[in-house]
């Protein structure tokens, strides 16, 4: 007989995706970091656990993909206009972090090289991973009320 | 806005059918025919051609909207 493979639904898929974006942010945030203390072990321990997940993700995510239907893509796309809307407000906020840190350290300017631009590219990318996912999530909720007809 | 009113639960009792079942036929998501029950969500037109015919109706007998 034929084996019946496990559907992956596509709240499976976001799901998947938010917990790699959570995992992600952190992984690049101390990169960015050159100077933090224990830099090096911090990296090798997020990498580490990053390793870890993506095992775990990929055996749970392994199956048939669910795929999109009219309403879960009308829901991705309302949380993808969320995703823009917020961006600009994610970078005005490390803005004023960074013209905060001027101030702090008594500096009138920072010095940013490629690598950092690369980087917090990187990690906005995960952030709007994050934001589209949740969002997602949240929109395609079930109703409590109606898990008793399964 | 208008409030959409459907006559899906009803009909898919008169069949015995589940939500499961009704979704898998019309190929959408469970959530998608529990959004529409609750007239949470305008279907498509295709969408709801698709759930008259499983059916054997009218769009307009099984979608309406409460002016």
């Amino acid at each position: 007989m034929k084996k019946q493979l496990k559907v992956n639904t596509l709240k499976n898929q976001a799901w998947t995706n938010l917990i790699f974006g959570v995992v992600a942010i952190p992984l690049y945030s101390v990169m960015l970091f050159p100077n933090m203390p224990h830099r090096k072990t911090l990296v090798n321990v997020l990498i580490l656990i990053t390793f870890v997940v993506c095992a775990v993700l990929f055996i749970r995510s392994s199956g048939k993909k669910e795929l999109a239907d009219e309403l879960s893509r009308a829901n991705m796309h309302k949380a993808d206009s969320v995703v823009v809307n917020i961006d600009p407000f994610i970078i005005l906020a490390v803005g004023i972090f960074m013209h905060l840190r001027e101030n702090y350290h008594h500096v009138e300017t920072f010095g940013i090289s490629g690598d950092n631009i690369v980087l917090f590219g990187i990690i906005l990318m995960n952030i709007n991973v994050i934001v589209k996912n949740s969002v997602f999530l949240w929109l395609d909720r079930t109703p409590k009320a109606y898990y008793e007809e399964e | 806005m208008p409030e959409l009113r459907t006559k899906l639960k009803e009909y898919r009792a008169k069949l015995d059918m589940k939500q499961g079942e009704l979704a898998d036929l019309v190929g959408v998501r469970r959530e998608t025919i529990i959004r529409l029950e609750k007239g949470q969500y305008n279907p498509s037109l295709k969408l709801a051609m698709d759930i008259a015919k499983v059916f054997g109706t009218t769009v307009e007998e099984l979608f309406s909207f409460d002016e």
